[in-house]
């Protein structure tokens, strides 16, 4: 399916802003499931970005304003080629999590981290959903009880927020349905990280298509869970839907923190407000694929993968 | 002919550095102690004076955390010299080269590389993944000629039988070198007699090699004259001394991070004519501190952006970030083999006997003699937090156990190693007293060792922690010429 | 140079320059009033030519020599004070130690350790113009290892303006303080004010009779070639500034400010008797704290100082719009 995806943030301080320094983390990264076409970040006041890949493998663009300033706006445009998910991986026997040297690739994925930090409520509900020794079926399991224990509500929650807290609360939102599904799967000494991405989809909690070409959505959040002999199995546990088609990547990590879509510096004291929007387009494939040109003058293009050119000849 | 001073010298059981089992000069030493020995109680006084006289007026100092009153202390240096002789530095020089060229190979490997040592299951990769030092922000950071160490001080301690050992590497941001420099000119001063008796070898030239090696380091683009700054946390940190030392030595900019802009990935410098522009930062804050909008610890000691410039190659960082997975305390074992592994050597200097705690068997034969054994934590420096089991008591050594089985990972164990002594001034005579001894090793066009290095020294008696932090005193390092060891001979 | 760097200098010289001339002040009137008790009431005026009265005001002392000696010396919560001038002076040339030569910084720091280790309550109870003169002493043998040893780089510029803008500002200062005491006093008043910035006997080979007070305010606020005057001390600034090398080619505010300084003294019409001196000097003592602001901005603070805090986070993530 192709995607296109404009993913806008405005910053406006109520001072002015004299310096910052910000990363961004927004590209949608290419692997099996999906392919990144083109990705352009638009910055102003303009100034020009480092591109570079993490540890984790996600795009990272770098970039400093260095004149007072009272908005910044960070415009990620991106288009995407994707696929539905692989099979299931068959049923797996637990056995396998204790081979050494899976262990040992997936050690940074079995640890404690600040956003996946159980305590005793996740670790019983771990046993809850662990599923005798099939290791596929006990991570279904979490998603499971992850969806039943949890209420979808916008805005109940903030970034930084106990996963036992989220738990015993009962609601929250993508992040939290993440965090607690990746903390209770290492509880249970399964590898598991969070995802950062985007959702095609009417409805963030109930994730269900549309007829819609355009949505406006936000960035979505869900999981991926290593399973020997297969690899990783993802789950988007706020929404029960298989991770397919209209799910989109960014990149991932052992939590939030690894995957911020923007962090950094700035100078002063002025508050800040934080706007987010993010627009999907569904291309339809007779269609020319044409990313939206927004009212910037400064631009970073970069092509990743087929040319423009090529893509006419299709 | 220890007729004076040192008349009924007590060598204690230990490797005495200047008087051998026979109670006689070691060969080479013969002038230095022959001197001491000629003098009175009162020229010992006086010498005394002078030297505090001079560390006081000219501010030689360094500074102690958590002290109500004076954070800045006059530096303690001891009139004794430790001497090295040619031919025991020709083994220290190589074996020092040898090392901090394998622990540069292992951060490349690490960081720009394959982690082919990881593939190979040379060094567990579990272990460096673990490790607080291990920085995954400087993942295919690309450093010029992987001078990741570009300063090393490496720990060497020698036991009763006469062998060098090194004790732990420190890799990040080694201190103590400007006090070398500042002790021998203090005792060019104060013990010019004793100075003349022997050939020593120079360690002036630091400054100049350090700014070589720095330079080496700048990016292809800087051009052939780069511009080097130090930048220090400022007045108020420990090693500040150090800081405006080398900067002065080195004829650079001492900076702090708010004297540095960060400009389109391009780091300036503020200046009363305005930004300009630099190429090499020989810094000497901690990684988390260095870029505050990378490693969120809300502190201001650092640069906005600086860690974007250094991965854009506009700016080199030295030591380089991340260099603290090798000199993990827990990682540390696994030295000699990294020697063995990139350069198919031998080693040359072997580590001191090392129990690893992650490992069951180790961890209860360890504990089992615990009182035996010193415990030290794997992240920090400069003596925090070691547990030494022979001196602790029973309620610091439970608390060993519990804080080791609770993190096994976070602990290693030692031998204790009866380091060697040298005569030290105490009470208008002469003692021995335990001496460690801290050369520094710059990684530059080519390896350098600066023939000297800094002896710390346990002045109170018996006690064998040599940190200025805790109570240590220092003392210069004279490495003998060629010469002077065939003269004495 | 690096413009920390630059502001440190300065401010070390001014602090500097500020210890020895509030020692010179002091020891004047601490004089005037020995000689002639009834002069008493010039500690009041003194705090309020130094600006510093409303401080005073805080600190509840009495207005005397016993009050005002101390808070002027030996007060650590008086930035002012003898003993916090040297304290910052130290601090200032301490965070510039490469930059300057050891014998500077070791000079600066016995007097530092001298005056923490003695007893100045007892020094003003007893013979204060050892203190006076030991201040003095210590002050010119840190501007002699200035002098001898420092090179003549910006450096220096800027710690010498620092002098020079403090040196300037107290000159006036002290001729405001003295000047009613002058007009109304007798011929050893007038000398006293000279002798404090030891001046007497070039103004004496100056003006071999007239010693009226006209010509020895005209004499410390603008002779040509007394090294405290006035005039002689931002002339001297103005080509130092000019000299700098590491600097924004072009002339900045800070000459603008200087230079129309200079000129209004320089041809002010002094020696007529006309001007009233007390205005003139409050006025002169506005124009030299303007150039030193004007310094600030354009060397110092040339390019904004920031606080920083981290960038607010996406919190809004995973709502629906």
């Amino acid at each position: 399916m192709r995607l296109d995806i404009s993913n806008r943030t405005l910053y406006r301080f109520d001072d002015i802003v004299r310096e910052s320094q910000n990363e961004v983390r927004t590209c949608p990264i290419s692997d099996s499931r999906q392919h990144l076409i083109a990705y352009r970040l638009s910055l102003a006041p303009a100034s020009r970005s480092l591109a570079f890949y993490d540890y984790w493998g996600t795009r990272v663009d770098a970039f400093g304003i260095r004149e007072p300033h009272i908005s910044m706006e960070i415009v990620a445009e991106a288009a995407v080629e994707t696929s539905e998910a692989g099979p299931r991986p068959e049923p797996c026997e637990w056995e396998g999590l204790f081979d050494p040297s899976f262990r040992d690739l997936h050690l940074e994925y079995l640890e404690r981290t600040p956003h996946a930090d159980w305590g005793d409520r996740l670790s019983e509900a771990g046993l809850e959903a662990r599923d005798g020794d099939d290791l596929v079926a006990t991570v279904v399991g979490i998603h499971d009880l992850v969806r039943e224990r949890m209420i979808y509500e916008t805005g109940s929650t903030h970034i930084g927020i106990d996963v036992e807290k989220v738990l015993s609360d009962g609601h929250g939102v993508c992040q939290d349905f993440a965090h607690l599904s990746v903390a209770i799967c290492r509880s249970l000494g399964v590898p598991a990280r969070y995802v950062s991405g985007y959702l095609f989809t009417a409805s963030d909690e109930t994730g269900e298509d549309t007829d819609h070409d355009v949505v406006d959505v936000e960035t979505h959040a869900w999981f991926e869970a290593a399973i020997p002999g297969y690899g990783w199995m993802a789950m988007d546990p706020t929404n029960g839907h298989e991770v397919g088609a209209r799910h989109v990547k960014i990149g991932h990590g052992r939590d939030y923190d690894d995957v911020p879509p923007l962090r950094g510096s700035v100078s002063g004291e002025a508050g800040t407000e934080v706007d987010t929007s993010v627009e999907i387009r569904r291309m339809d494939p007779s269609h020319q694929a044409t990313v939206v040109q927004p009212p910037l003058t400064h631009t970073d293009m970069e092509h990743l993968g087929f040319q423009p050119q090529q893509q006419q000849q299709q | 002919m220890t007729s004076g001073l040192l008349d009924g010298y007590d060598q204690g059981g230990f490797f005495d550095e200047a008087i051998g089992e026979d109670g006689t000069a070691r060969s080479g030493q013969e002038n230095l102690v022959g001197w001491f020995d000629a003098l009175s109680a009162d020229d010992l006084r006086y010498h005394s004076t002078l030297r505090d006289d001079l560390l006081l007026s000219r501010g030689i100092t360094f500074t102690v955390y958590g002290e109500s009153q004076g954070i800045e202390r006059t530096w303690p240096m001891d009139l004794f010299p430790r001497v090295i002789t040619a031919a025991e530095w020709t083994v220290l020089e190589q074996g020092l080269a040898q090392r901090v060229n394998a622990v540069n190979r292992f951060l490349e490997d690490l960081y720009v590389g394959e982690q082919a040592i990881l593939e190979d299951g040379v060094v567990p990769r579990w272990l460096v993944m673990s490790s607080a030092g291990f920085e995954r922000e400087a993942f295919n950071v690309a450093v010029p000629n992987g001078a990741r160490c570009l300063v090393s001080g490496i720990d060497i301690v020698r036991g009763a039988d006469g062998k060098f050992l090194v004790l732990e590497d420190n890799l990040r941001n080694p201190s103590g070198v400007s006090y070398v420099l500042e002790n021998r000119a203090t005792m060019a001063r104060v013990l010019t007699g004793a100075f003349e008796e022997m050939a020593i070898r120079s360690v002036d030239h630091y400054g100049r090699s350090l700014l070589a090696a720095l330079k080496h380091a700048a990016p292809p683009a800087a051009g052939d004259d780069p511009v080097v700054c130090v930048l220090t946390p400022g007045i108020y940190n420990s090693a500040y001394f150090e800081h405006a030392f080398l900067a002065r030595q080195m004829g650079v900019e001492l900076v702090e991070g708010r004297d540095l802009v960060v400009d389109d990935h391009i780091v300036a410098m503020r200046t009363t004519g305005g930004l300009r522009r630099v190429d090499v930062i020989y810094r000497r804050i901690d990684d988390h501190f260095l870029d505050p909008a990378v490693f969120d610890t809300g502190s201001t000691l650092g640069v906005p952006g600086l860690m974007a410039a250094v991965r854009a190659g506009t700016v080199t960082v030295s030591n380089a970030v991340g260099n603290g997975v090798a000199d993990d305390k827990a990682v540390y074992p696994y030295v000699p083999a990294m020697i063995d592994y990139y350069l198919g050597e031998e080693p040359i200097l072997p580590n001191a006997t090392t129990y690893v705690l992650w490992d069951d068997d180790q961890r209860a034969a360890a504990l089992a003699r615990a009182n035996e054994l010193v415990w030290k934590p794997v992240a920090e420096s400069g003596g925090y937090g070691i547990v030494i089991g022979p001196s602790a008591t029973d309620e610091e050594l439970a608390g060993v156990h519990t804080t080791v089985e609770a993190d096994p990972r976070g602990w290693i164990a030692q031998e204790v190693v009866q380091l060697s002594r040298v005569p030290s001034c105490v009470d208008g005579g002469l003692e021995g007293r335990h001496v460690d001894l801290r050369p520094f090793i710059l990684t530059g066009e080519s390896i350098e060792v600066l023939p000297g290095g800094l002896t710390r020294v346990a002045m109170r008696k018996g006690s064998l922690i040599v940190n200025s932090s805790q109570g240590g005193g220092s003392k210069d390092t004279w490495v003998l010429e060629d010469q002077a060891t065939g003269a004495a001979g | 140079m690096l413009a920390r760097h630059a502001e440190s200098l300065f401010w070390a010289g001014r602090y500097l320059e500020r210890a020895e001339d509030t020692a010179r002040i002091l020891d004047a009137t601490q004089h005037a009033t020995i000689i002639r008790p009834s002069a008493a009431e010039q500690w009041g005026d003194l705090l309020i030519v130094l600006r510093i009265h409303e401080e005073f005001k805080d600190t509840g002392g009495e207005v005397d020599w016993r009050g005002v000696g101390n808070f002027l010396v030996a007060d650590p919560e008086n930035p002012g004070s003898i003993v916090s001038a040297i304290q910052t002076a130290r601090e200032n040339l301490r965070s510039v130690r490469e930059q300057i030569p050891s014998e500077v910084w070791e000079t600066a720091n016995r007097f530092h350790l001298e005056l923490s280790s003695r007893d100045l309550a007892a020094d003003l109870d007893g013979e204060p113009y050892t203190l006076f003169d030991l201040v003095k002493t210590h002050c010119q043998t840190i501007s002699g290892a200035i002098e001898q040893n420092m090179p003549r780089s910006d450096g220096y510029r800027f710690l010498t303006i620092g002098v020079l803008i403090e040196r300037a500002l107290m000159t006036s200062r002290l001729l405001n303080i003295r000047w009613g005491h002058m007009t109304a006093g007798t011929f050893e008043d007038a000398m006293l004010t000279l002798s404090s910035v030891s001046a007497a006997e070039a103004f004496r080979r100056r003006h071999q009779s007239a010693a009226g007070p006209v010509a020895i305010s005209s004499f410390l606020l603008r002779d040509a070639l007394f090294p405290r005057s006035t005039l002689y001390c931002l002339s001297r600034a103005e080509l130092l500034l000019d000299n700098l090398v590491d600097r924004v080619p072009g002339r900045g505010r800070t000459e603008t400010v200087l230079g129309r300084v200079r000129s209004s003294l320089e041809f002010a019409e002094l020696d007529e008797g006309s001007v009233d001196i007390p205005t003139f000097c409050a006025e002169l003592d506005d124009g030299i704290r303007q150039v030193a602001n004007a310094m600030a901005r354009q060397y110092f603070r040339n390019v904004d100082q920031l606080s920083i805090r981290p960038q607010a986070t996406v919190v809004s993530l995973g709502g629906h719009r």
